[in-house]
């Protein structure tokens, strides 16, 4: 049982890691469009150069 | 300093200019050490270096290395950077209040225009001649009183590299400081876009005042002369060129053997040791079938990639990239590239998306997309640990001739299998896409010089330490994933076939498999292909614990010995030659698909290179296939 449950975090932990750059970018997405967080470069909330 | 705070409102902005590869980003790095951030220019794909440092008189000054130009009279995106930043009309950013041109001191007359046109943009400048020690010991004399009395702006002569002349530019810069801070602003820009005329009028007081200034060597550097007629001989130079590659390759594979073997010796020990220390269980076979076996199949190619960079940077450091650039030129014309699309393939030979953004140097559109295009063609380092394994298992290692390793052959022509179709494709995306003349190439060949060894070993160990990075995260996560789907559920109580087939892993790969079945792939490969998308050499890890959790290889862990000997009883030779077709073309790269779709702006031509590679890399697999069979080695 306490090998089911090690086994089953490092698989939720890799699983993680795999998603991490999806989940960020939603993330990244909403704070923009609720104007938390600026845009990518050259869209009208971006802030590069400032 | 007090006297000064009072004038100065803010930090004073200083913008570095000059040509390409004139030392530039050197002196922007003697100059800020570590403190400097590097983004995007707004709206463009241009890289934007700031940076800050504080002069003597303890001034802080914020300073931009601006894309390297020959004129203001910008001809692709980064150029025009430079000249909208310089002229203070970049949407954005802020104006500089003195302008910096770093030159490269062997070679005036090329810079002389450049600081000619910037001296009628009417902001303060200086003239930094950088590599001033490699231009005295060649025998170049530079009257540095008489060139800033005809330039009319001061000059400092700098050795970037050794921070040498920097302590001098800082005071200069101190100088320009203050006067800025009491004038009451810079002076009119009379700059505007040159006519043919004005452009001979410039090239003329360049001339002039280079033989005012300066006085040639006596002695001029022979050694550059001479390497050159026989480096660029049309013939000569293409055949040592071939040879230099040729020879790349053969090492890439002989001398890496044995720190390979090292590598594989370490992890067949560490797996025999977890086995023997851990209970059977599914930790143990998560530990060896899944980490062990994913993560060391590809930890196990580091030698391969050290030793090819190593090569790559000391052709660039020697100076010989340009002079093959300049040799493929005719090549690439035939094929429809532009002469600049060289360094972009090149790069992509380690890989894909770094040579897609070296594509910004091409200024024009359909130059620049037709390289894009054929840039992950080219044979990328995350090939290696798949074609390696491939032949490894397959191509029996002998030599030919008694000196050249059969496998180092086979390589080799994957390699050129590469080029070729970049090439092809190339040429027919320009007959059938984008009609029209290539523009012609125009670049300064640097002198050659020794490599540096600090370089070389910073080069390699930063590809070095991204590929292990790459392996001991994105990798390991999905090996872990892999091990998960290729091990639950288990087999039911009574099943005869091996457990992975009623795996979530092996119920996938049963049901894609008719798919790739003409094309001689089995279920394994169509498994290890899914991940293999997030990255080339995921494949190879993701066949390890694919054929360990299967039990293939005979024992629990599957380490690449195990692996290539397992591959080569269960594949035929057929198969094995379909899938090296296939990674010739296979668009097994959704980041190099994501860097395309950035610097093109646009979703359709990551769409079309992903349909076009696919298709081909279908066609080639289904041909060799057949071909293969045909011959008897299905």
């Amino acid at each position: 049982m306490a090998q089911q449950i090690v086994v089953g975090l490092i698989v939720a932990a890799a699983l993680a890691w795999v998603l991490r750059p999806t989940v960020m970018r939603m993330v990244r997405r909403r704070q923009v469009a609720a104007g938390k967080a600026p845009g990518p470069c050259g869209s009208d909330n971006c802030n590069c150069g400032s | 300093m007090n006297a000064i705070a009072p004038v100065l409102q803010t930090a004073p902005r200083i913008a570095l200019v000059g040509n390409p590869n004139c030392g530039k980003t050197a002196l922007f790095n003697a100059l800020t050490g570590s403190r400097q951030k590097v983004a995007n220019y707004a709206g463009v794909t241009v890289e934007r270096k700031e940076g800050s440092f504080t002069t003597p008189e303890g001034r802080r000054v914020q300073v931009l290395d601006l894309p390297g130009t020959y004129s203001l009279r910008a001809r692709s995106p980064d150029e025009e950077v430079t000249r909208d930043v310089v002229l203070g009309r970049f949407k954005g950013e802020a104006e500089p209040d003195l302008l910096v041109c770093v030159a490269d001191a062997t070679n005036l007359r090329l810079v002389l225009r450049l600081v000619l046109e910037l001296k009628q943009v009417g902001r303060p400048l200086l003239l930094a001649l950088n590599m001033f020690d490699i231009a005295r010991h060649r025998g170049i004399e530079i009257d540095i009183g008489r060139l800033s009395a005809e330039l009319g702006v001061p000059v400092v002569p700098t050795v970037a590299v050794r921070k040498a002349g920097t302590a001098d530019l800082l005071k200069h810069i101190d100088t320009v400081a203050v006067e800025l801070a009491g004038a009451a602003s810079a002076g009119a820009n009379t700059w505007h876009e040159p006519s043919a005329e004005e452009v001979r009028a410039t090239h003329r007081e360049a001339d002039r005042i280079i033989k005012l200034a300066v006085r040639p060597p006596t002695k001029p550097d022979t050694w550059t002369t001479r390497l050159d007629a026989v480096l660029l001989n049309p013939v000569a130079g293409l055949l040592i060129l071939l040879t230099v590659l040729f020879f790349m390759f053969q090492a890439v594979f002989t001398w890496a053997q044995p720190a390979m073997d090292g590598i594989k010796a370490g992890f067949d020990a560490l797996a025999a040791w977890i086995n023997g220390a851990m209970p059977d269980g599914i930790l143990r076979s998560l530990i060896t079938d899944g980490v062990i076996a994913g993560v060391g199949s590809i930890i196990v190619f580091l030698p391969q990639i050290v030793i090819l960079f190593t090569f790559i940077i000391l052709l660039e450091d020697f100076g010989y990239m340009p002079r093959a650039a300049f040799l493929m030129d005719k090549i690439m014309g035939g094929a429809g590239l532009h002469g600049r699309a060289f360094i972009p393939l090149l790069s992509s030979f380690a890989c894909a998306i770094p040579g897609i953004m070296a594509t910004r140097v091409i200024d024009n559109r359909r130059d620049r997309l037709a390289t894009i295009m054929v840039a992950p063609l080219m044979t990328c380092s995350a090939r290696i640990p798949v074609y390696t394994l491939i032949i490894s298992a397959f191509v029996p290692d002998r030599t030919v001739g008694g000196v050249f390793s059969l496998q180092g052959l086979v390589m080799f022509g994957l390699y050129a299998a590469g080029i070729l179709s970049a090439l092809l494709v190339a040429f027919v995306m320009r007959r059938l896409v984008w009609r029209g003349t290539v523009e012609p190439f125009l670049m300064e060949l640097p002198a050659y010089k020794v490599p540096d060894v600090k370089n070389l070993v910073m080069g390699v160990w930063t590809r070095a330490k991204a590929f292990l990075q790459r392996a001991g995260t994105t990798i390991l996560s999905i090996m872990i994933l892999i091990w998960f789907l290729s091990s639950f559920p288990g087999a039911p109580a009574g099943a005869t076939d091996p457990a992975i087939d009623y795996s979530i892993a092996g119920m996938v790969g049963h049901w894609l498999q008719p798919l790739v079945a003409p094309i001689g792939f089995n279920w394994q490969i169509t498994v290890a292909l899914i991940p293999g998308m997030a990255a080339r050499e995921v494949a190879v890890a993701a066949l390890g614990t694919v054929y360990a959790v299967g039990g293939a290889g005979g024992g629990g862990e599957e380490n690449v010995t195990a692996l290539m000997d397992t591959l080569g009883h269960s594949w035929s030779l057929a198969t094995a030659l379909s899938l090296l077709a296939w990674y010739v073309f296979a668009p097994q790269c959704a980041s190099t698909l994501g860097v395309v779709r950035r610097e093109t702006n646009s979703l359709k031509w990551p769409l079309i290179m992903f349909g076009y590679m696919l298709t081909l890399a279908y066609l080639a697999s289904f041909a060799t296939y057949h071909i293969a069979a045909s011959l008897g080695w299905a």
